[in-house]
Order: structure tokens, then C-alpha cells, then sequence
């Protein structure tokens, strides 16, 4: 991996006073996970080291030790165990997990990642190709960036994924939450006791079910109908799928038609492609991998200050607006470089090599990604 | 949802571990103890029970309800020896063929039902369900497209039933989902009923008491264990192949991890279960593999051996197949070259084997050129 930057020890002690502020004037109204003495809780300290294997008896605890410790990211295991404490994964007794997604922007591939995120080589800022890894390369350090086009690709991957888990899985609306993790991502929650209980070999099938891994072109030639009529009758993804491939046809895929394109070996490469298109991107690993920890919602987010933040309303909501907590006191700093930033509202930068007045949440955001520093 | 008393005594029998078969024992007079069923004068059951473990345990899949097994108590009666033989033989592999085999012998009687009496099936696969399983049927009678599909199950069912099947159309994904029902039809409901089926005729084997088994039944399993140790020590044997450990042989995706872990780089977890499942079933021991993943950086014996365990099925679990090769292109891991190709590989496992089969048909084929003559036959399989 490419590395990141690192942020001094001086910005590191500005931003733990403004997180720390943070938590003491908003502690409850912070995000309690249930069942909290069932989670394995985790720390990021300003010191760069991972606390994991933290348990609390209750919220009280629980919030008192965040603001002692005033960490830099809060994390809580999205499995509940017997004994959440104990460092020995086997041994802490797993008892159920809640069913969690991950919406990647980088995964997602808006083309404006290209513009915006870059490298700092030594001082030196190239723009970033995405291609090969500069692991031991001169010191270069790859920064990511964010935008609104960018969160916008965001905001449609969940709205694709809302609509399956809705429709498809029949979760309803009200067990499902949205969040807008405060970087480049966005998780949903579904808070439905019984999919608790989905076994360790039950969620990579509804991982595959959401990116289409594995379809076999076969099992939806096998549904297909003689006559346009019966096309209503599909569901489910056949429906999705046999859709957008009589758009693509420009004609009703009937049972007929697909034969005709079987025989000239293009039926399987037609689903493919439309499957290529319709495919939801989530990270696989965060859903079935149950011994991860998780951002903790309303949380700061160490990459950028901002704060995890509920999105449900997914059309009308602003992340970039809404998820930012600092006021806009005038900090001093000398930047390195920082692309256009978009955030409360209001467009920053680009800054070379200069030092400027910027409101906390900006300079908080700079410090964060290790573009700046105090000039104080 | 009760049990609706759509059954009568002949399909009872065809069932006989559900309690209403102890109701047509005593009904009908036949509520015997183990001690009298070994009597001489109740001969016919004894052999027919004989003959019915027989069947299930050493017959190769012979599903037929035993000759001469007619009158519903009769078959109650023989299912009951059979049991208390399997149970005699103290053998878990036994038990588990045997149930494996009834299951699959309700599945064949459903499936019977299911082509001249449809609702007569449709009510005893609710049944079936609502009993065995503790799960809901639904009732779908659905054409989705172009198919007809009788029933639904919710998909958390679904999934808890269909995980253990391995094909993949039976995945999630190549499943019509909506508003949390999976479609299923009529055979698909059948067969996701057995491996249930199954487990239960194993748990009531166990569950059996037995204070003093009669002698007759006692040299019954034996002979039992006999039979089956030599059929799985000659059967066994022609399907093992000698462990391949040299890693030349391994296919691409497994040769690149070998490699990253000789580097001492970090493996991500599916990177480490594709390699322990592979190297577990191609028949590496478990030593052998926590050596080799002792060069992983943050290796730690204990947990890798409990994983490693996990993964092999041990402690009563199921062992883990090899991920497919779907899977793991899907996951960024296959680094394919020709061979793989050439060989037509979907799962890694099959490139040891395929290899070494293709390499003895050109070899063949060219000493068949080269001599020509000998009719190019190949090398018996179990010759690897
Ligand atoms: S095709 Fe299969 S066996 Fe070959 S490298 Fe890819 S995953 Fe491995
Ligand atoms: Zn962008």
C-alpha cells in the first residue's frame, strides 16, 4: 500500500482539543450500539496505535472513557459475543452479528478521482493514475480526495442497494439506516433482530446476491418467457436483468429471442454485460467478515473531522454540509497543497505553498489529511 | 400451524420416526420391546430390519423399500431394528450412511407422490417442514416467467437449508428473491428436506437407549461392521491419491500465495482459507500446513491450528470445500495462466488431478505414436 501522510504532534494536539470539545458538548446525543456489553469496542489514539478488545458494561462507561481518552476514531464490532473483551477471537464466543454494508466511492469509480486525488512525492504533487502501487517509491504519499460528483456516485450505489434490500430482501425501510461515513463511503445499518442470527456461511450468499457474483447466465435463460406478455411476471434480478437487456436489444427479450442469440454465441456475454452494469459495489469483506470493527455513527472520522453522520433521506441529503461539526473560528496554517475542497457549503482552495485564515472545520479537514500544518 | 392429520398409516410408515409411528404400533398391537422383537416367533421383522440396514448401509443406493416389507407395522417395525443394529455398531460413519440413505429414501417416496397425487405431496411436504424443520412452507403456486413454482420459503430458510448444497445454482443468486421469499419448486422443496431428514434419523440413532441388546442384534452390527470396513477400506482406498506436495504441481492461485507467505508478506482471510482449504483437501496434514503458515508475519500457532481445525471439519464440523474459481477471480486471487484454461478449471482442487490426467493421455498418446501399436487406454485411475 501506498503510504499516507502523517500528521505532526503539534496538529495532532490541535485536533485532539477540538475533538475533545466535540464529544464533551455532544456525549448524548453520541450513537449507543445495542447491546453494547455484547460489542467488542476499538480506539484509534492520537498516537497512532490501535486499541482494540475494549469492552463496556454501559453507555455511562462507555462515554465517560471516550471523553478520558478523547480517541481519534471510535469503533464498535458489528458481532455481539459472550465475552467481547477477550483478545482471542475463537474465544469470544460469537452470538450473532447485524448485517452491515459498505459503500466504497473508490470502488464506484467516478472519473473525478481522477482529478482530485494526487500524490505528494517529497514535495512534489503528481496527479494520481490509480495504476500500479508505489509501495517503497521514492516516499510518495497518495491523498484522497472528496467532492460532490463523488459523493453523488456514492449516494446512487446506496439508493441501488436500498431498493434491492428493500424489494428483494423485503427489509423494510424503518430497520434500515443510512450513514455517510465522514469520508469516502457510505454505511447502512439494518437493524432487524431476526438477521441477526444469519450464520457465518449464510452472508457471503447475500454479499454475492448484491454484487451478482457468480450468476449463471443459464438460470435466467431458464425463466424466460415465449411472449413479451409474461415479462411482467419476472422478479428479483431476472426482472432487473431481462429489463435491461431489452433495452439494450431494443426489443423484448422472450425466451425465442435469447435462442437466437445462444446460437450465435452472444447470450452470455449480452447477460454479462448488463450484469457489469446492474451489479451493486460493496465491499464484500465488511458484510461477512464479522470480526470487523466499525466506525461508531455520529463518531469523528480520523481521515477528515467530519463526523459519521445519519443520511436517510438519501436524495435530499447534503454529507458535505451535514456532516461537518467544527464552527468557523479563523485558524492560521501554512498548506502544502490542497485541490478545490467543497465543505459546509462553500468552496476552498486550491492552495500551493501558502498560508492562510481558514474557518476550524477546514482546517481541521487540511490537518487531518496531513496538508498543513499550525502557523502559529 | 399444528399438524393436520393428512396422513394416513402407509405414509406414517414411510416416515417412521415421527411419534405417530409409535400411535400405529400400539394401535395396531405391535408396541414391542427390543427383547421381544428378537424373539423367534417375530423372525420376519428381524430379517426384514436385517435387510433394510443392509441395504442402506452397504447396498449402493438401494433406495427400494426392502422386499417383503409390506404392511405399514411391518415397515415401522424394520426401520426400528435397523436403527438399534446402527445403533450397536458404535460406528459414526454407519450412522450416517444409514441416515443419509432413509432420507434419501423419503425423498424418492416424495418425489413418487409428487407425480400422480400432487396435493397429497404438497400436504406432506408442509408437514414435512413445519415438523422437521420448524420452518414455514408457503404455499406459492407462482409463474415467474416461464416456470411454475409451487411454494416459498422465507430466505433466511432458504439459506439455512440451501448453504450445505454445494451446485451453484442453488446460491442465492441464481434464485428468483423477492420481498424476502425465495421461489422454490416442487422438487427443489423436496430435496432441500433431506439432509434435515437426515439429521434427525441420526439424532433419534443417538438418542436410543439401550440397556441390554439382544444377542442376535449385537452379532448383527458386527458382522455390519465388518462388511462396511471392507467395502470403505477397498473403496476408500481406490478414491485416495497420493498427496501431492510438491508445490510444482499446484495451480497458479495457490503457487502465487505459497510464494507471498515465503516473502513473509501478510495474507489477507480469504487468502488464508483458500490456501488452508486447499492444502487440506488435497490431503496435507495439519502440521504441515501450520509449518508453512509459521512464516506468515503475524502467525500464531494456536489460533492457526484452531482455524486450520475449523476449516478440516473437525470437532464435529463440516469441512470447508476449496472456494471456486468464480470465487476467487471475484476476489482478485486468480492469477491463471494456459494450464488452467487448457484444463478447464473451475476449482482449484481439480487442476492436481486433471494435470497429471492429461499429462499420462499425451504421454500415452505419444508412446501409442511412438510404438505404434497398444491401444492408447490410458492409466487406470486408481494408479496415481
Ligand atoms: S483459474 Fe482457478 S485454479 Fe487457475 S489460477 Fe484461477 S482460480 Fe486458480
Ligand atoms: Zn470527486
Amino acid at each position: 500500500m501506498t503510504q499516507r501522510l502523517k500528521v505532526g504532534e503539534r496538529e495532532r494536539e490541535f485536533l485532539r482539543t477540538r475533538y475533545r470539545g466535540f464529544y464533551y458538548r455532544n456525549l448524548d446525543k453520541l450513537w449507543m450500539p445495542r447491546s453494547l456489553p455484547e460489542r467488542e469496542i476499538g480506539f484509534l489514539t492520537f498516537g497512532y496505535t490501535y486499541r482494540r478488545h475494549l469492552s463496556f458494561t454501559d453507555d455511562a462507561e462507555f462515554k465517560a472513557t471516550i471523553l478520558r481518552e478523547t480517541p481519534w476514531g471510535i469503533f464498535y464490532s458489528i458481532s455481539y459475543y459472550d465475552d467481547p473483551g477477550n483478545a482471542v477471537m475463537e474465544r469470544k464466543g460469537w452470538k450473532g452479528a447485524d448485517l452491515v454494508f459498505d459503500i466504497d466511492i473508490k470502488d464506484l469509480e467516478p472519473p473525478c478521482l481522477k482529478e482530485h486525488d494526487f500524490l505528494l512525492c517529497d514535495d512534489q504533487v503528481l496527479p494520481y493514475t490509480g495504476a500500479g502501487d508505489l509501495s517503497g517509491d521514492g516516499g510518495c504519499k497518495k491523498v484522497d480526495w472528496i467532492c460532490p460528483l463523488c459523493i453523488d456516485d456514492g449516494k446512487d450505489g446506496v439508493l441501488k442497494l436500498l431498493d434491492v434490500l428493500t424489494r428483494d430482501f423485503g427489509i423494510s425501510p424503518g430497520d434500515i439506516q443510512v450513514y455517510y461515513s465522514g469520508h469516502r463511503g457510505f454505511h447502512v445499518h439494518i437493524e432487524d433482530g431476526e438477521l441477526v442470527s444469519l450464520d457465518r456461511r449464510s452472508r457471503p450468499q447475500i454479499t454475492e446476491y448484491l454484487t451478482l457474483s457468480g450468476v449463471d447466465p443459464k438460470s435466467i435463460w431458464r425463466l424466460l418467457p415465449l411472449a413479451e406478455g409474461e415479462m411482467n411476471s419476472l422478479m428479483g434480478w431476472p426482472k432487473r436483468i431481462v429489463e435491461r437487456a431489452s433495452q439494450v436489444l431494443n426489443r423484448p427479450m422472450t425466451l425465442p429471442l435469447a435462442n437466437v442469440l445462444r446460437k450465435a454465441k452472444r447470450f452470455n456475454s449480452l447477460i454479462d454485460g448488463v450484469i457489469d452494469d446492474l451489479r451493486i459495489s460493496i465491499d464484500p469483506q465488511v458484510t461477512q467478515d464479522i470480526s470487523r470493527i466499525f466506525r461508531l455513527p455520529t463518531s469523528l472520522n480520523e481521515k477528515t473531522g467530519l463526523r459519521k453522520t445519519r443520511c436517510d433521506d438519501i436524495m435530499s441529503c447534503d454529507p458535505l454540509v451535514e456532516s461537518v461539526v467544527f464552527d468557523d473560528d479563523p485558524v492560521k496554517l501554512h498548506v502544502t497543497y490542497a485541490p478545490k475542497l467543497d465543505l459546509g457549503g462553500y468552496t476552498y482552495g486550491p492552495y500551493r505553498k501558502t498560508t492562510v485564515r481558514l474557518p476550524t472545520f477546514v482546517a481541521v479537514f487540511l490537518v487531518s489529511k496531513g496538508l498543513a500544518k499550525l502557523a502559529i | 400451524m399444528g399438524s393436520p392429520s393428512v396422513l394416513g398409516d402407509n405414509e406414517i410408515s414411510e416416515l417412521p420416526f415421527l411419534p405417530e409411528a409409535a400411535g400405529i404400533l400400539t394401535r395396531r398391537g405391535y408396541a414391542l420391546t427390543i427383547e421381544e422383537l428378537a424373539e423367534e416367533a417375530n423372525r420376519n421383522i428381524l430379517i426384514s430390519g436385517i435387510s433394510r440396514v443392509k441395504a442402506d448401509v452397504i447396498g449402493d443406493g438401494g433406495f427400494q423399500v426392502p422386499q417383503g416389507v409390506q404392511s405399514p407395522e411391518l415397515r415401522i417395525l424394520s426401520f426400528v431394528v435397523a436403527s438399534v443394529i446402527v445403533k450397536l455398531t458404535k460406528n459414526n460413519l454407519i450412522v450416517k450412511k444409514f441416515a443419509l440413505a432413509e432420507a434419501k429414501r423419503i425423498e424418492n417416496f416424495i418425489r413418487t407422490i409428487a407425480s400422480s397425487q400432487r396435493d397429497s405431496a404438497v400436504a406432506l411436504l408442509t408437514l414435512l417442514y413445519d415438523r422437521v424443520l420448524k420452518m414455514r412452507l408457503y404455499r406459492a403456486d407462482r409463474i415467474i416467467g416461464s416456470q411454475l413454482f409451487e411454494f416459498k420459503l422465507r430466505f433466511q430458510d432458504y439459506l439455512t437449508l440451501a448453504t450445505t448444497i454445494n451446485a451453484p445454482s442453488w446460491r442465492l443468486v441464481n434464485r428468483v428473491l423477492d420481498s424476502g421469499f425465495v421461489y422454490i419448486k416442487m422438487e427443489n422443496a423436496t430435496r432441500l428436506v433431506r439432509d434435515a431428514i437426515a439429521r434427525l434419523i441420526e439424532d433419534h440413532i443417538r438418542s436410543l437407549k439401550m440397556v441390554k441388546a439382544p444377542q442376535l442384534l449385537v452379532e448383527e452390527a458386527k458382522k455390519l461392521v465388518e462388511e462396511t470396513s471392507e467395502i470403505v477400506g477397498s473403496r476408500g482406498a481406490a478414491r485416495s491419491w497420493s498427496v501431492a506436495t510438491n508445490p510444482e504441481e499446484y495451480p497458479p492461485c495457490i503457487r502465487s500465495l505459497l510464494a507471498k507467505l515465503e516473502s513473509g508478506e501478510n495474507l489477507s482471510h480469504f487468502a488464508r482459507f483458500l490456501l488452508a482449504s486447499f492444502l487440506i483437501n488435497i490431503g496435507l496434514s495439519l502440521d504441515d500446513i501450520i509449518r508453512l503458515f509459521s512464516r506468515s508475519p503475524d502467525f500464531d500457532e494456536r489460533i492457526t491450528r484452531y482455524q486450520l481445525g475449523h476449516i478440516a471439519g473437525e470437532r464435529g464440523g463440516k469441512r470447508y470445500l476449496t472456494p471456486s474459481c468464480t470465487k476467487i477471480m471475484s476476489m482478485g486471487l486468480c492469477v491463471k495462466d494456459e494450464s488452467c484454461d487448457d484444463l478447464k478449471i473451475k476449482n482449484p482442487i481439480a487442476y492436481i488431478h486433471r494435470r497429471r490426467k492429461h499429462r499420462r493421455e499425451e504421454k500415452t498418446k505419444h508412446d501409442t505414436k511412438a510404438k505404434g501399436r497398444r491401444k492408447g487406454k490410458g492409466v487406470p485411475e486408481d494408479e496415481i
